[in-house]
């Protein structure tokens, strides 16, 4: 891999890698915080109760959901800086690299669009029929839950491909690849969520919300944390190999 | 052969036996619920701990990581000895003072309303 | 000058990486015990009620096959430590066939339940029996696949004592298999 053909933009590519934490600290505040998602209403409230949520927090649910609407996009970003180290590893058309970046891709998808259907329910609450409002709410829970594959599909290239890393010192410590196995794990149980509005199988759930969420929020952090590291680390070898061809090449000349 | 004669044979025939007694000697009504259940429980956290350190090797592993294994059965015994004892005095309460324990039929879940 | 310990140098068997699968994954069955009983203890007539419908026999003879299981695997590995290596795929198989008599007892009692029209939805109790032991059951699927890939290697003489990370790893994440059932059983089975 020749650095100087087309000179990385390292910057951008650091930049790109913290979309990751800006995701994640966009979803804590406003879907989480303002728009009253730790915990989220119940799955076992009934119609009337979940308009009466949407009522009450109407406009901070509005805000929330946009803004996380636009959020949502910097999975995808994070996705290619990601994509993009591991081709160090895997080589630049690395297979697992692809399904990488297209996974943290289409990951957006069922995010955005759950938080576009709780966005209107909100915005529509004051004049909808109340069990038409519980739909949007039940509609935004399964769109965004039960699509977790694309995501699990994501982790899966992630870990397997830091784990085949050769360097002495690996560019992601093996324990964040058997995290993301551990997440992908966790998000099985998640299919469980149309079945049960009590316990912890529903969307509200211990396992299916608290357990799921939090591996998953936990891989996100220490995978853009160790990969923010790796590209300074590979800007930095990938400085000392171009100096050493510019002192070559030199020597060569000068003889 | 001398690989049937290690110390994983003797596990081994350890972890069956207290299987047998477990399931088909202790449930038997000579024994109270309560006493019988404890020791249930307390023969599976000696099998678990049997599991850990001999067939996975953690009696030999370094200690931060075999501390919180043991830690697991510890806590994990006791959480559930403990609510199962807790209950078993609250619904024996409930009897003794005349109080109908709830209904035995199958609550109507509302989990079925989806259907 | 190469100092002599005295004392065996302690080390996790296998990648480390899979010790802390196996930590995380103990961690969210043991959450979910938890949670058992603290429904259980809102409705212990229920739950005591629905539990006669269970069959002992088949959660003990099950228990039996996986510990039996575990042996096998647990000797594979010592084996191979005494480069006694022909043995090894031979009781790698054993352990796969323990895994694959395991699921054949948990389809037929689920079939069994499911024909008298007990389901996961009926109630709570069987909420937990069904995903408990169902969420096991794809850790023992995931684990039988493991111990082929496992024993595939071996029937090409790929371990050795040298060369015994990836088995030691498989047969890591199997014992834990092994251990959550040893205490999903007297939870569901025998508690009353």
């Amino acid at each position: 891999m020749n650095p100087t053909a087309y000179p990385t933009d390292y910057k951008m590519w650091r930049l790109l890698a913290w979309c990751g934490p800006i995701f994640m600290t966009i979803f804590f505040f406003l879907w989480g915080v303002l728009a009253k998602n730790l915990p989220p209403a119940g799955a076992d409230l009934d119609a009337l109760q979940i308009t009466t949520h949407y009522l009450d927090n109407r406009m901070a649910i509005i805000i929330g959901m946009s803004v996380c609407m636009v959020g949502g996009a910097f999975y995808m970003p994070w996705g290619c800086a990601v994509s993009r180290v591991m081709r160090r590893i895997e080589g630049p058309d690395g297979i697992l690299s692809n399904l990488e970046m297209m996974g943290a891709t289409i990951t957006c998808a069922p995010v955005i669009v759950a938080c576009g259907i709780w966005l209107t329910a909100s915005l529509e609450a004051p004049q909808l029929p109340p069990n038409i409002v519980h739909l949007l709410y039940t509609l935004g829970w399964m769109i965004i839950d039960l699509a977790y594959m694309v995501t699990t599909f994501q982790i899966f290239a992630v870990g397997v491909v830091f784990l085949r890393d050769k360097r002495a010192k690996p560019l992601m410590p093996a324990w964040v690849c058997w995290w993301g196995f551990v997440t992908c794990a966790a998000f099985f149980p998640v299919s469980l969520i149309p079945f049960f509005k009590t316990g912890p199988f529903a969307f509200h759930g211990m396992f299916n919300f608290w357990i799921a969420f939090f591996t998953w929020y936990i891989w996100v952090s220490a995978v853009s944390y160790y990969v923010i590291k790796a590209i300074r680390r590979l800007e930095q070898e990938d400085g000392a190999v171009s100096r050493s061809t510019v002192s070559r090449v030199g020597t060569a000349l000068a003889a | 052969m001398a690989l049937l004669l290690s110390p994983a044979s003797l596990v081994w025939v350890i972890l069956m036996l207290a299987t047998c007694i477990s399931t088909w000697w202790l449930p038997k009504d000579a024994i109270p619920a309560e006493a019988a259940v404890a020791f249930i429980l307390l023969i599976a956290a000696i099998k678990v701990r049997l599991v850990l350190n001999h067939f996975m090797e953690l009696a030999r592993a370094p200690l931060q990581w075999r501390l919180p294994f043991e830690a697991w059965v510890v806590v994990s015994t006791a959480v559930i000895l403990g609510v199962y004892l807790q209950t078993a005095a609250n619904s024996g309460a409930q009897v003794s003072q005349g109080r109908e324990p709830p209904a035995m039929t199958p609550a109507v879940e509302r989990s079925t309303e989806s259907r | 000058m190469a100092s002599i310990s005295l004392q065996t140098t302690r080390r996790l068997p296998g990648e480390q990486g899979v010790w802390v699968f196996i930590a995380a994954d103990m961690a969210m069955f043991g959450l979910l015990f938890v949670s058992f009983m603290l429904e259980r203890s809102k409705n212990v007539e229920l739950f005591n009620q629905s539990q006669l419908a269970l069959n002992d026999n088949y959660g003990g003879i099950n228990t039996l096959i996986l510990l039996t299981s575990s042996w096998f695997v647990a000797l594979a590995v010592q084996a191979t430590k005494a480069e006694r290596i022909r043995l090894v795929p031979r009781l790698l198989f054993l352990a796969m066939l323990c895994g694959a008599a395991f699921g054949i007892v948990k389809v037929v009692e689920y079939t069994e339940k499911l024909s008298t029209g007990i389901s996961m939805l009926t109630n709570d109790f069987y909420m937990f029996y069904f995903v408990l032991t169902g969420i096991h059951f794809l850790h023992v699927i995931a684990g039988t696949v493991v111990l082929a890939v496992l024993w595939n290697k071996a029937r090409n003489a790929g371990y050795s004592r040298a060369n015994m990370m990836g088995l030691e790893t498989g047969a890591s994440y199997w014992h834990m298999v092994d251990l959550l059932w040893i205490m999903i059983f007297p939870l569901l089975y025998l508690m009353r």
